[in-house]
């Protein structure tokens, strides 16, 4: 199990326990994340589950190329640490991860 | 809706009366993954019909291709070639067009044009209000969305109305009210590498050339040009795909937003409460993000998908076959109980709302999905902002067709506002 922790935009946090294989953005709708619509349904294909990923407890594969774009694409000024969060995904050597919700 | 849990879903005939809500409820309940033989002669499919499949299919382009077709039409490969759009690609070519085309229709980008699809908007109702009772579908709905996406693309405002006609001719082959070449009445072998087998693939193809032609000597500052301009690679459309876009943009952009339109004013003549709810909202009021979403949800102009399996697949206790067509219902998806509470209710303040009228989840999530909530949400505001009430006059007409749903004629009188 891997810890996620969803920063809200209002400060307050939300922490769940994560299976293998599902990604942040299935998770902060399921549990009702403030700030997280996911309009295309996970297919990296808007930015409206953007957060910026404020810390990682063991290994997080970086962007592709593809969520690179997109970000670039529909963010005015993306952080060094912007992600789109339906491209995070919960793994094996993921421990934990905290994220900060942001603007899509 | 039709009632009869028993309907053919091949039929083009069967939609006329509404969507078949019985039949696909039954199949979601009793055979999610069933096989259902053509009754004009084509080779049969899978027809997937609960949410949380469609969702799992829909994301595996590696098993469940798009590359031989999205319909249910059977295409030799020289046709296929012919006709193909990105739609009909997998990753990662469809990515590399994808990429190109989404610059134009990226949140941001579509955001900007609010101002301008309200001017349309409102010059659409105040003309469609100059008679309190009219056909909403025509006069409003099939008004709206392809003045919209001729001012995004760049084409003249007066090629607009010959465009809707066009666009109908594509993509409502299978209705005499749209076309003299009804797909399954006559031969239409003669346009067998047209867009959607249709002679006006033939005319779009030309003017679509002579909108290339003249961006290619001039930059227009605008859509059309945005796409023929290289990518960061250097790489160009074609000319063949820059003209298959351009049907897939008349045709799409033509009528799944109508038909979403339609649906919504259908609701708000019979449910005066969603009416109500909706009167005298501000434009920027959260209840129209949820009430466009859950517009949609109830829309869902486009029935359904075709994927073809490339491999075995193993779904309810039956085997997919390698080669076997496979439909992705996305109508029943959205109104599969297994997700949605009371999927028959138009709840305009559902949240969360994960429908998949847009084909969500997948690498073919519609590329207009931004535009098409936009135009939903500001000809509803302006609609609603000039009328008191709304009733319907007479019985809907539906599209018959089995792949776009839709209402194709509502009369409806309206007491305007004082």
């Amino acid at each position: 199990m891997t810890q996620v922790t969803f920063t809200q935009t209002d400060g307050t946090q939300i922490t769940v326990e994560a299976n293998n294989n599902e990604h942040l953005m299935k998770l902060a709708l399921e549990n009702g994340v403030e700030g997280i619509t996911g309009a295309c349904g996970g297919s990296c294909m808007c930015a409206t589950c953007h957060v910026s990923v404020d810390h990682v407890s063991g290994n997080l594969a970086g962007p592709g190329e593809m969520e690179e774009e997109i970000l670039d694409m529909e963010i005015d000024n993306p952080l060094a640490t912007s992600r789109l969060c339906c491209q995070i995904f919960v793994a094996n050597d993921l421990n934990a991860i905290k994220v900060t919700v942001q603007e899509g | 809706m039709n009632q009869d849990a028993y309907v053919d879903i091949t039929s083009h005939d069967t939609f006329t009366s509404g969507f078949p809500s019985a039949t696909f409820k039954r199949l979601r309940d009793e055979d999610p993954c069933a096989w259902v033989e053509e009754s004009d002669g084509g080779k049969g499919f899978w027809a997937i019909t609960r949410y949380e499949d469609i969702k799992e299919l829909n994301r595996q382009p590696h098993i469940f291709s798009s590359a031989k077709g999205i319909r249910l039409e059977e295409q030799t490969e020289e046709e296929y070639m012919a006709r193909r759009t990105f739609q009909e690609t997998d990753p990662p070519e469809h990515t590399r067009q994808r990429m190109i085309l989404h610059r134009a229709f990226s949140q941001k980008m579509i955001a900007k044009y609010e101002d301008l699809v309200r001017e349309l908007a409102i010059d659409v109702c105040e003309t469609a209000l100059q008679n309190n009772e009219i056909d909403v579908v025509k006069q409003i709905a099939r008004k709206l969305p392809m003045r919209m996406l001729g001012r995004v693309l760049g084409t003249p405002d007066e090629d607009g109305a010959w465009l809707v006609d066009k666009g109908d001719e594509l993509i409502a082959n299978s209705d005499p009210d749209f076309t003299n070449h009804v797909i399954d009445k006559v031969n239409t072998d003669e346009y067998r590498f047209m867009p959607f087998r249709s002679p006006a693939g033939k005319e779009i193809y030309d003017y679509a050339k002579q909108q290339m032609v003249q961006r290619l000597h001039t930059n227009m500052d605008d859509v059309l040009s945005l796409l023929l301009e290289p990518n960061k690679d250097g790489e160009r459309l074609s000319e063949l795909e820059f003209k298959n876009f351009f049907a897939l943009a008349v045709a799409a952009g033509n009528d799944t937003t109508r038909y979403s339109l339609a649906m919504s004013m259908y609701h708000l003549c019979n449910q005066p409460q969603l009416f109500a709810q909706l009167k005298d909202k501000a434009n920027d009021d959260p209840i129209w993000d949820t009430a466009v979403e859950e517009f949609i949800r109830y829309a869902a102009p486009t029935l359904h998908f075709r994927r073809t399996a490339l491999a075995d697949y193993e779904l309810h206790g039956k085997t997919i076959k390698a080669g076997d067509k496979v439909l992705l219902w996305f109508t029943s998806g959205n109104f599969d109980e297994r997700q949605f509470e009371s999927p028959e209710t138009v709840n305009i303040t559902r949240s969360p709302n994960q429908h998949m009228a847009f084909g969500q989840g997948g690498p073919h999530a519609c590329l207009g999905m931004w535009l098409a909530r936009l135009e939903v949400r500001v000809t509803l505001q302006e609609l609603i902002r000039r009328v008191d009430a709304m009733q319907q006059l007479a019985p809907e007409k539906y599209l018959r067709s089995n792949f776009i749903r839709g209402i194709k004629s509502l009369m409806v009188g309206f007491k305007l506002a004082a």
